[in-house]
C-alpha cells in the first residue's frame, strides 16, 4: 500500500514536472521567436537599405557612363578647337 | 443510453431471479410437508420398528432446508435412539436440535427436544437432570398453551416420581396430566397418564380408585374403537382383582387381555399375560398350571429375545417352585434367572459399548468435518490472499509502466525542446551573421557614397571653376560643361535622397512630407510660373513606412511632378495625401496638355512609377485626356513597413 502511494506520488510529481517543463519551454520559445521576429525586421530593413544602395549603384554607374561620355565629348571638342586654332603645336 | 441499458439489465436479472424462486417453491413446499409428516408419525407412533428408514429419509430431505426442518430430523433421530435404549446418542441428537437457530414460532421443537432429553435421563436414573429438562419443556408448552405437551410432561414427571417410589408426588402430577386433557380424553396422552395413575393406585393398594380409572379408560378406548388401548387397562384391572383376592375376576380379565394380545400378535404382551396368568394360578395354589403358563411365557420371551421380561418370568417361576417346596427347581430357576440377567447385562454392556463407539465415531467424523471446514476456509483465505497479491502486483506493474511511460515522454519532450531550441538558436545566429554581413555591406556602401559624393562635388566645383576661370566663348563647350554640371548636381541630389532613406530604417510620413516640400520648393525655383498645392491629412503624419516603400513613394511623386513640369507644361500641380478606409490615397493632379492613354508610348518614367508602386503592394491609376491634364491615383496599404519582395 505504501509502495502504491509512493508510486502515485511519483506519477503526480512527474506530471507536474512535465507541465512545468512544457510551460517553461513555451516561454523560452516565445522569447526566441520574438527575438527572431525582431532580427528579421531589422534584417528586412537592412535588405531594403541594401536594395536602395544597389539601385543607387546602378544609377551611379549610368551617371558615371553619362558623365564619362560627356567629358570625352567635351575633350574631343576641346582638342578639335585647339587643333582649329593651331594651338596643338 | 448506457444507463438505460444498465437498468434494463438489472430488471431482467430481477425478473429471472423471481421466476427461479417461483419455480423452486412448489418442490420446497412438498419436501417440507413430507418432513413434517414423517416427524409427526415418528413422534406419535408407539411402535417405532421401521422408523429408522423414515429418519434416514428425513435427514436427507432436511439437508438443504431451514433450521427448523433440520431440528425435526434431529429430534426424530433422538426418538429412534431413545427407543433402542441408546440414550447417549439420543441426547446428542436432541441437543443438536436445540443448538440449531430457530425462529420464535418454532420453539415448540425445543420443548420436544427437552422432553426427549428428560425421558433419556429418566431411563438412565439421572432424575435431577430429567426434572430440569421436563420443567424447561413445560415452560415452553405453557407459554404456547400446548395442552398435549403439558399433559405429556406432567405424565413423565409422574413416571419419574413413580420410579423414585414417591407415589404421592406421582399421583399429583398424573392427576394434573389428566386434568389438562380433561376435554380431550381420546388423546393417547390422557390414556397413558390414566393407565400410569391406575398403576400407582394399584401399587398403593387403592384398588377402588385404580379400578375406577381402569373402567373409564376402557370406556374411552371403546369409544375411540382402539382395542390395543384397552390392553393396559384390562391388565391393570386383572392385577387389581388378583391382589385384592378376587381371583375369578382376575382370571376373567387376564383372559380378555390374552385374547386382545393374541389378536394384536404382540409377543411381549402375550408373554406378559401368560406370566400374569401363571402368577394368578400360583395365587390359586394350582402350581402345575402356574409352572406351565410361566414356562410358556418363558418360551415366547425367548423366541422374542426379550431378556428383561424373561428375567422377571424366571423370578416368578422361582417363587412358584419355592411355594411348591420344590427347592431344587427353584434353585435351577434362580440360576436361570441369574444367567439371563447376566446375559441381559452383557447385552446392555455391548449396546452401551456400541453406543459409545458410535458416539466416538460421530465425534471423530464431526471433528474431521470441522477440520475439513477449517482447511477449506484456510484454502479460501489463501486463494483470497493470492488474488489480493495478484491485484497488488498488477497495480504495481501498471504504476511502474505508467511511470516508465511518463519518464520516456518527459525525456522525449526534453529532447524535442532541446532540438527546437537548437534550431531557433541556429536560425538566430544565421540571422545575426546575415545582419552583420549586411551591416558591413551597408557600411561599405556608405563609405562609397561619401566618396562618390565628394567626387561629384569635386566635378561640380571643377566645372564651375573652369567656367569662371576661362571666359569660354565656345557655345558648344559651354553647353557641355553646363550639362555635366547639372547632371552631377542631379546625381548628387539623388545620392543624398538615397542616403537619407538608407540612414532611416523607418520613415514617418512627416519626414516624407518635408522631403516632398523641399522638392516642391526647388521645382518652384526652376518653374516660377507653376503653382503648387500640397496637402496631407494630419492623421497620416504618424504612419510609419519602411525605407524602400518610403523611397518608392517619394520617387513616384517626384516622377509625377517632373513629368507634369517637363512634358505637360502644367501651370498648376496639386498633391493630395489622405486616408481612405484602411488605405492611403495619393492623388497627383496637373492641368497640363495631358495625353491619350490608348496611343501614348510609355517611357521609363511611367513604367518606373508603376513598378515602384506594385513592388510595395500598391495600386496606381492614370487618367488623362489630351488638353485636360492628368490625374495619377495611388492606393497604398497602411502597413507599409517593407517592400513587397521582403
Amino acid at each position: 500500500m505504501f509502495i502504491i502511494v509512493c508510486l502515485c506520488a511519483a506519477i503526480v510529481c512527474l506530471t507536474i514536472d512535465f507541465k512545468k517543463a512544457k510551460s517553461r519551454h513555451e516561454l523560452k520559445i516565445g522569447e526566441l521567436n520574438y527575438a527572431i521576429v525582431q532580427m528579421m525586421a531589422s534584417n528586412d530593413s537592412q535588405l531594403g537599405q541594401l536594395k536602395l544602395s544597389d539601385e543607387l549603384k546602378e544609377k551611379l554607374k549610368t551617371a558615371r557612363e553619362t558623365i564619362d561620355k560627356d567629358m570625352l565629348a567635351m575633350q574631343y571638342d576641346f582638342v578639335e578647337t585647339l587643333s582649329k586654332n593651331k594651338l596643338l603645336d | 443510453m448506457k444507463y438505460r441499458s444498465f437498468l434494463i439489465g438489472i430488471f431482467f436479472i430481477l425478473v429471472s431471479c423471481t421466476e427461479s424462486k417461483e419455480k423452486e417453491k412448489p418442490l420446497s413446499t412438498a419436501n417440507r410437508e413430507n418432513i413434517k409428516k414423517w416427524f409427526n408419525s415418528v413422534r406419535e407412533q408407539n411402535n417405532r420398528e421401521g422408523d429408522s428408514v423414515t429418519v434416514a429419509n428425513m435427514g436427507k430431505a432436511a439437508t438443504n432446508e431451514p433450521a427448523e426442518y433440520k431440528a425435526m430430523a434431529s429430534i426424530a433421530s433422538g426418538i429412534l435412539y431413545s427407543v433402542s435404549s441408546s440414550y447417549e446418542l439420543s441426547i446428542k441428537h436432541y441437543e443438536k436440535a436445540l443448538r440449531l437457530p430457530k425462529n420464535r414460532d418454532a420453539d415448540t421443537l425445543n420443548a420436544f427436544a427437552y422432553t426427549g432429553i428428560g425421558n433419556c435421563y429418566k431411563h438412565t436414573g439421572d432424575y435431577p437432570k430429567a426434572f430440569d429438562n421436563f420443567y424447561k419443556a413445560l415452560k415452553i408448552f405453557e407459554n404456547r398453551n400446548h395442552k398435549l405437551g403439558i399433559s405429556s410432561v406432567y405424565a413423565f414427571i409422574g413416571e419419574v416420581h413413580l420410579q423414585k417410589n414417591d407415589l404421592k408426588s406421582a399421583t399429583e402430577n398424573l392427576k394434573i396430566a389428566l386434568k389438562t386433557l380433561e376435554n380431550d380424553k381420546g388423546q393417547n396422552g390422557w390414556l397413558n397418564a390414566a393407565h400410569t395413575l391406575a398403576n400407582v393406585y394399584g401399587m398403593s393398594g387403592d384398588y377402588e380408585s385404580a379400578l375406577k380409572i381402569d373402567e373409564e379408560g376402557l370406556r374411552i378406548a371403546d369409544s375411540i374403537k382402539s382395542r390395543i388401548e384397552k390392553v393396559p387397562f384390562l391388565d391393570n384391572k386383572a392385577n387389581c382383582y388378583m391382589y385384592s383376592g378376587q381371583l375369578d375376576s382376575a382370571q376373567y380379565y387376564f383372559e380378555e387381555c390374552l385374547k386382545l394380545d393374541i389378536a394384536s400378535g404382540n409377543k411381549k404382551q402375550i408373554a406378559d399375560t401368560y406370566s400374569n396368568l401363571g402368577n394368578l394360578a400360583s395365587f390359586q395354589k394350582d402350581f402345575k398350571k402356574a409352572e406351565a403358563l410361566t414356562l410358556k411365557s418363558i418360551d415366547i420371551l425367548k423366541s422374542a429375545n426379550n431378556k428383561f421380561n424373561l428375567t422377571k418370568c424366571y423370578q416368578i417361576l422361582t417363587e412358584i417352585y419355592a411355594r411348591q417346596g420344590n427347592f431344587k427347581k427353584a434353585l435351577d430357576a434362580e440360576i436361570a434367572y441369574h444367567e439371563e440377567y447376566r446375559k441381559m447385562i452383557d447385552e446392555k454392556k455391548e449396546a452401551s459399548l456400541a453406543e459409545f463407539k458410535i458416539l466416538h465415531e460421530t465425534e471423530k467424523k464431526e471433528k474431521q468435518l470441522a477440520e475439513n471446514k477449517v482447511e477449506l476456509l484456510q484454502k479460501n483465505a489463501e486463494v483470497r490472499r493470492r488474488n489480493n497479491m495478484l491485484i497488488v502486483l498488477s497495480l504495481l506493474v501498471f504504476f511502474i509502466l505508467l511511470i516508465g511511460f511518463l519518464i520516456y515522454r518527459q525525456q522525449k519532450l526534453k529532447h524535442r525542446q532541446q532540438q527546437q531550441e537548437h534550431d531557433l538558436k541556429t536560425a538566430i545566429s544565421q540571422i545575426e551573421t546575415q545582419n552583420k554581413l549586411q551591416n558591413q555591406r551597408l557600411a561599405i556602401s556608405r563609405d562609397l557614397h561619401d566618396n562618390i559624393g565628394a567626387q561629384l562635388t569635386f566635378i561640380i566645383s571643377s566645372v564651375d571653376n573652369i567656367k569662371y576661370a576661362f571666359d569660354i566663348k565656345n557655345t558648344k563647350l559651354d553647353d557641355k560643361l553646363h550639362t555635366i554640371n547639372s547632371f552631377a548636381k542631379d546625381t548628387i541630389v539623388e545620392l543624398r535622397d538615397t542616403i537619407w532613406a538608407m540612414n532611416n530604417s523607418e520613415i514617418v510620413f512627416e519626414d516624407l512630407k518635408t522631403r516632398i516640400l523641399n522638392f516642391i520648393e526647388k521645382a518652384k525655383e526652376a518653374k516660377e510660373h507653376v503653382s503648387f498645392k500640397f496637402s496631407i491629412d494630419p492623421e497620416i503624419n504618424s504612419v510609419t513606412l519602411g525605407s524602400i516603400p518610403g523611397m518608392n513613394i517619394y520617387r513616384t511623386i517626384q516622377e509625377a511632378v517632373n513629368n507634369a513640369l517637363k512634358y505637360a507644361d502644367a501651370s498648376e500641380i496639386s498633391i493630395d495625401i489622405k486616408p481612405e478606409g484602411n488605405d492611403i490615397r495619393i492623388i497627383v493632379v496637373d492641368d497640363g496638355s495631358g495625353f491619350d492613354p490608348e496611343t501614348v508610348e510609355k517611357g521609363n518614367g511611367i513604367g518606373n512609377m508603376e513598378k515602384r508602386i506594385q513592388d510595395i503592394g500598391g495600386k496606381i491609376t492614370m487618367e488623362s485626356e489630351v488638353g485636360k491634364g492628368t490625374t495619377i491615383g495611388i492606393l497604398l496599404p497602411r502597413n507599409l513597413t517593407g517592400s513587397k519582395s521582403s
